[in-house]
């Protein structure tokens, strides 16, 4: 997707865009990328900031959406019915 | 029930364990989770004393209390305790099962509890990050 300095894994000359994150599991290390846009179903959004690290095959997904994208939406979740409903949350 | 949303997606919440022992917890709300994770020192003191334990010591005589389950971090396992009641205002489930995982730092986390989805399966939760606020019902 053309982040190429994703694949430096040298210690001692990091990219400038390496930042440390928490989790609740410690600290983790990894570059920030600006994806161009990120489509969901009908809704578009534009330069959303993503971490690059690798997610274990084992976890059954590519992608983990975080609050650099959830702050642009309205998420309603229905556990009983199974159902997640999302909208575009600046809108008015 | 309308909640503020604190940065990240914290909530207060009251946590019943054995004999009637309560605490209240600064709680991360987390959609993914499939359990809830409460702190070792928590779960003792709220009257689960096998919570003490290291999962592979535990997993030798009780298998049954540590499952295994996958999060975007890969296999986690962990001593489950199952809350007698774990209440988010008006909100309220019983027989809550949490895991205590062995965390690197738990000192330095912002929240003492995680609500997965053993808490929220009973929910319908609404989160407008743009607004600042969650509701529970």
């Amino acid at each position: 997707m053309g982040f190429s300095e994703i694949a430096n894994d040298d210690p001692t000359g990091q990219a400038n865009n390496t930042i440390t994150f928490t989790g609740y599991n410690g600290y983790g290390r990894a570059l920030m990328v600006v994806m161009a846009e990120v489509e969901l179903g009908p809704l578009s959004f534009q330069n959303v900031d993503f971490l690059a690290f690798d997610v274990p095959q084992v976890a059954g997904f590519d992608v983990i959406l975080g609050r650099s994208l959830l702050q642009f939406l309205k998420l309603e979740f229905d556990y009983p019915a199974a159902l997640l409903r999302i909208e575009d949350g600046t809108r008015k | 029930m309308k909640i503020p949303l604190v940065n990240p997606l914290l909530v207060s919440a009251r946590v019943e364990g054995q004999h009637g022992f309560v605490r209240e917890v600064a709680s991360l709300i987390d959609f993914n989770a499939p359990y809830c994770v409460i702190l070792r020192h928590d779960a003792i003191d709220l009257g689960y004393p096998h919570a003490a334990n290291r999962h592979v010591e535990e997993e030798r005589t009780r298998p049954d209390r540590v499952p295994v389950f996958t999060t975007w971090q890969g296999i986690q396992r962990g001593i489950v305790v199952r809350l007698h009641k774990v209440s988010v205002g008006p909100v309220v489930a019983t027989d809550v099962d949490a895991v205590v995982l062995e965390l690197q730092h738990p000192r330095f986390h912002t929240f003492d509890f995680v609500l997965g989805r053993t808490f929220l399966s009973s929910c319908k939760l609404t989160v407008d990050v743009n607004k600042g606020f969650i509701y529970m019902r």
